[in-house]
């Protein structure tokens, strides 16, 4: 991947030669004074995201680094990891939610709803239970069908798809090849009678894999991905602890190189501890992969550790949308205001 | 060694048959059992044989009890046997309970109502303790205060209730009831036809099911808000007629449950029904069926469904002891084969394991 | 029979049940519901194939049932009774002779021809039952080619015991296109299905479904490249005919661990000893 593809090139063009010092002036409140730490071959890439504000992208000689290590003046000087390395926004969307509305009975549970979600993107929506996020969550990869509005979903042949109007079968297909759903319980996902390798492996057969061999190699291959023994591959998930078994129903998932997978809540109910390891796990299957995800949770700090973007919901609405750092460190509207300090004080 | 091949089915299903013939007689020193004291004195027998034929005949249902040795459930086989190859002349109008002649009707849920409540020829309040004297010929017909017989009709307790909108409605249905004896079961299955199902299930079954309910697997906090036995009249309408003639009456319990429900994001608070109607004299069923078919009513209701008797799929797949008997006991028929075929593969696993 | 229609059932429930045979033949594999009468013998007993034969059963058919393999088991006796009494039909043994041929759990191991149908039992017509027990979900499944979940039984098998451990009811892809239950014939017979030239039909009657391969389809029995479908059988000759190639049954005869294999399918061993094939245990028999 080229560093500059479809970027959108700023007056003073700041995305060539080494450099330690950038200075760009945008639609946010004041001026953002980004200091890049990388080498001198470090390039940043910088888009202008609708009402967004900005985001950075950095490549250490032509290889993708998810990570820099960027000083954000105006905020104190805060030094923090920002994710970047993301798909230019100018891209077409993978996914789009359009006037989404729902109600139950008198409850609107989703409101004049619209989303997007590009390719490679981690999209974060927050919000306290009842807001309406796992409603959008469904309603998105189609198992929930709204009271109006639309779902668009752009397959790999550029191909855009109304998922709610998509026949039966075909979004069956879609669920177990380009799509993958991880939920909160695992149980939920996996055949709890069923070895840790047959879980993994019946995608691929479901896709018409027919050599036990080649099944059973790649079954390996994503057990040590998510670092599960090898040893522990014939043996039922009711053996296993409830970070492994988030972690199989992660390799589950992603088997079939999904290009897009919605999460929710993943790492409730799990030990803090627990919860480190594997949000350490999603995040870089998720960048090397580039899959797409729409990630549910009610957790401000796995949403600030995993997600490019973040929706914030309440009462069906999304309130404030942004850039995670944005939107978490200088929050609008007053309920994300109001989320944020709460997890602050906590 | 010499091995001769197993020959002979014929001759040993006519040896057994002949023998079962003889052990169903009994000792030929007892006089014969006659079709008529069965359906006389083994009534709630011949009411369950009728209730899980699915045929309301009496004397047929007495023979099928006198063949079947008191075997119930091959008495409902036998019944059923037959019915199958009856022709159809018409459908009935929906009895009306509501003009049944009543000979027993109890409410739990108000303490006098219109009508009263009528106990009837019921075994609640007896005590459990056998009566000796019954090991005697019964000479003296036994004494009844009031000559037994009809009390008069009188309304339904949900007619009562649901004056005041706090019971669901009916709901109205133009369509044609659905019929498992020429249809398939299909899903999602409609009331009319779960209630089908469950008229024509076994007791036991649906007693257990309903019981579990109680016990907190799906339960629903049930009243029994009416219970009523009696007679009711069987009309058909012609099509060249255009109005209903009479054919003749039936012996039917019903039973209304009415149950608590808390309302739904659509519905404001009310009671909600299950409800149980069987051939004859059959208390149990009626309350048990009443009880499975609220419990059916969960996922149309909004509530979650958790508890076997709540899977709709589950209660009519398993109910109909007809298809349970046959099927639990093929397991008798031969299987050499399949035995066989699985000896090998052990055999072989086992070889190949040691090798 | 006085008193009944030709074959038990009445006229009209034989139209129904060809109707559905006829659907079932234009989808091969696909199971179709149909409205399974009360038969006068139980449920699990051959209902379902007892009510296909009933419908195709004209006049002048030769009649074979086997159970097992064979004409003379009890089940097999009181179902060819039962026909003999209330159509009439000549029936028979041989194979060769029949028209119409109602088992339970084998397919003759005498080639069966074009004019020719065999009417299989079938006690559980949905293969996908023991894997989940919904049929509401089973039927999605088959609806949608979902598969997955039978792939993953056979990885299983192999994972665990380093081979697939079905022995019998050995699900077969019918047409690629329909996954389907031989009803539980052994393994052994399964590849008797594929391009068969007779019709193969198959009633559930308890479970209300018809199902059915039209002559010369592909039927396929589920395996993986590196782990093909193989047959089991005994490692032994027939003891009566010395049949290498036929099933065979096996036969205890002491208690001191002596057996005694003999073929399944009892014509084909009665018509090979006939031709003078002799095995090691049937020439005493032919001593005595």
């Amino acid at each position: 991947m080229s560093a500059r593809t479809g970027f959108r090139r700023l007056p003073n063009d700041p995305l060539s030669g080494s450099f330690t010092r950038i200075v760009m002036a945008g639609k946010g409140p004041s001026q953002i004074v980004m200091v890049g730490a990388g080498p001198p071959s470090t390039s940043f890439g910088v888009a202008d995201q609708q009402r967004c504000g900005w985001r950075a992208c950095a490549h250490h000689g032509g290889r993708d680094d998810p990570v820099v290590r960027i000083v954000i003046a105006e905020f104190g000087s805060a030094t923090r990891d920002l994710r970047c390395c993301n798909p230019p926004m100018t891209e077409p969307t993978l996914l789009s939610g359009r006037g989404l509305n729902l109600t139950f009975g008198t409850i609107p549970a989703l409101a004049n709803v619209n989303v997007d979600l590009w390719p490679g993107e981690l999209l974060a929506i927050v919000g306290e239970s009842g807001s309406g996020k796992t409603t959008l969550l469904n309603v998105l990869s189609g198992r929930l069908a709204p009271d109006s509005g639309t779902v668009w979903y752009r397959d790999p042949a550029n191909h855009l798809h109304d998922v709610h109007a998509m026949p039966a079968p075909a979004l069956r297909t879609l669920h177990r090849s380009d799509w993958g759903f991880v939920h909160q319980d695992p149980r939920q996902n996996l055949r709890m009678s069923v070895s840790a390798g047959g879980n993994v492996g019946e995608r691929l057969m479901a896709r018409g894999a027919r050599h036990y061999g080649d099944i059973r190699g790649v079954a390996l291959d994503w057990l040590s991905q998510v670092e599960i023994d090898a040893d522990r591959i014939d043996d039922l998930p009711r053996t296993f602890s409830g970070g492994m078994l988030q972690r199989l129903q992660i390799a589950r998932t992603l088997v079939t190189h999904p290009r897009l997978v919605f999460m929710d809540e993943p790492t409730g109910g799990l030990d803090v501890s627990v919860q480190a390891r594997l949000l350490d796990l999603i995040r870089s299957l998720v960048a090397r992969l580039r899959i797409a995800v729409v990630l549910v949770t009610h957790d401000i700090a796995v949403a600030r550790l995993l997600a490019h973007r973040i929706a914030v919901m309440q009462r069906g609405q999304i309130v404030e949308t942004g850039l995670t750092d944005q939107v978490l460190d200088d929050p609008r509207h007053p309920y994300t205001q109001l989320l944020v300090s709460s997890v602050l004080n906590a | 060694m010499a091995y001769v091949a197993i020959k002979g089915g014929e001759q040993a299903i006519d040896n057994a048959h002949a023998w079962l013939a003889e052990e169903r007689r009994g000792d030929t020193a007892t006089p014969a059992l006659s079709v008529s004291q069965i359906q006389e004195q083994l009534g709630r027998s011949v009411d369950r044989v009728m209730a899980e034929g699915s045929l309301y005949d009496r004397e047929l249902a007495a023979l099928a009890i006198k063949q079947a040795q008191g075997d119930l459930i091959e008495a409902a086989f036998l019944l059923r046997a037959y019915r199958t190859t009856l022709p159809r002349f018409a459908h009935s109008v929906a009895v009306e309970t509501g003009s049944m002649r009543i000979e027993r009707r109890v409410s739990a849920i108000f303490k006098d109502l219109p009508g009263g409540q009528v106990l009837g020829p019921t075994y609640d309040y007896t005590h459990r303790l056998l009566d000796f004297s019954l090991l005697g010929d019964e000479t003296v017909a036994p004494e009844t205060e009031t000559a037994a017989g009809h009390v008069g009709t009188m309304p339904r307790v949900p007619d009562i209730l649901g004056h005041e909108g706090l019971l669901e409605a009916d709901a109205p249905s133009s369509r044609e009831p659905g019929d498992l004896t020429r249809e398939p079961l299909t899903f999602p299955a409609e009331r009319d036809v779960r209630l089908q199902a469950l008229a024509r299930g076994d007791e036991g079954f649906l007693l257990g099911l309903g019981y579990s309910t109680q016990r907190g697997y799906g339960g629903s906090h049930p009243f029994a808000g009416e219970i009523r036995m009696g007679e009711v009249s069987v009309e058909i309408e012609p099509a060249e007629l255009g109005f209903d003639i009479d054919i003749g009456d039936l012996i039917m319990t019903e039973c209304q449950m009415v149950n608590q429900f808390k309302g739904s994001k659509t519905v404001p608070p009310q009671f909600t029904r299950g409800y149980g109607l069987v051939f004859g004299f059959g208390e149990r069923k009626a309350m048990a069926m009443a009880l499975v078919d609220r419990a059916m009513r969960a996922a149309e209701l909004g509530e979650d469904v958790t508890a076997p008797a709540q899977n709709v799929e589950f209660v009519l797949y398993h109910s109909d002891n007809i298809e349970a008997t046959g099927f639990v006991e093929h397991l008798k028929l031969p299987h050499y084969v399949d035995f066989q075929s699985e000896l090998q593969n052990v055999r072989r696993m086992r070889k190949e394991a040691a090798e | 029979m006085k008193g009944y229609n030709f074959a038990y059932l009445d006229e009209q429930t034989k139209r129904m049940i060809r109707r559905a045979l006829l659907k079932a033949v234009a989808i091969p594999g696909h199971q179709v519901p149909f409205g399974s009468r009360e038969m006068p013998l139980p449920y699990g007993w051959g209902t379902g194939g007892i009510q296909v034969t009933a419908s195709i059963l004209g006049a002048a058919d030769v009649l074979k049932v086997i159970d097992q393999g064979a004409d003379d088991t009890t089940n097999a006796v009181s179902i060819r009774r039962f026909f003999a009494r209330t159509a009439g039909v000549a029936t028979t043994t041989a194979t060769a002779e029949a028209t119409v041929i109602q088992t339970r759990h084998r397919i003759p191991e005498k080639q069966l021809r074009e004019d020719q149908i065999i009417v299989y039992q079938v006690p559980q017509p949905e293969p996908l039952f023991r894997l989940e027990s919904s049929r509401i979900e089973t039927k999605r499944m088959q609806g949608l080619a979902d598969y997955g979940l039978m792939h993953v039984k056979l990885y299983e098998d192999v994972a665990r015991f380093g081979q697939i451990s079905i022995s019998y009811d050995y699900p077969v892809m019918v047409n690629e296109r329909y996954l389907m239950s031989p009803s539980p014939i052994p393994a052994f017979d399964n590849p008797k299905m594929d391009m068969m030239p007779a019709l193969q039909l198959f009633g559930a009657g308890r479970e209300k479904r018809i199902y059915a391969i039209p002559p010369w389809t592909r039927v396929r029995s589920l395996d993986f490249d590196d782990h093909p479908f193989r047959t089991i059988n005994a490692p032994h000759p027939c003891g009566l005919c010395g049949a290498t190639d036929s099933y065979l049954d096996e036969v205890v005869t002491d208690d001191r661990g002596g057996r005694l294999f003999v073929c399944s399918d009892t014509d084909h061993c009665a018509e090979r000893r006939a031709a003078g094939h002799v095995g090691t245990d049937g020439f005493q028999e032919a001593a005595e």
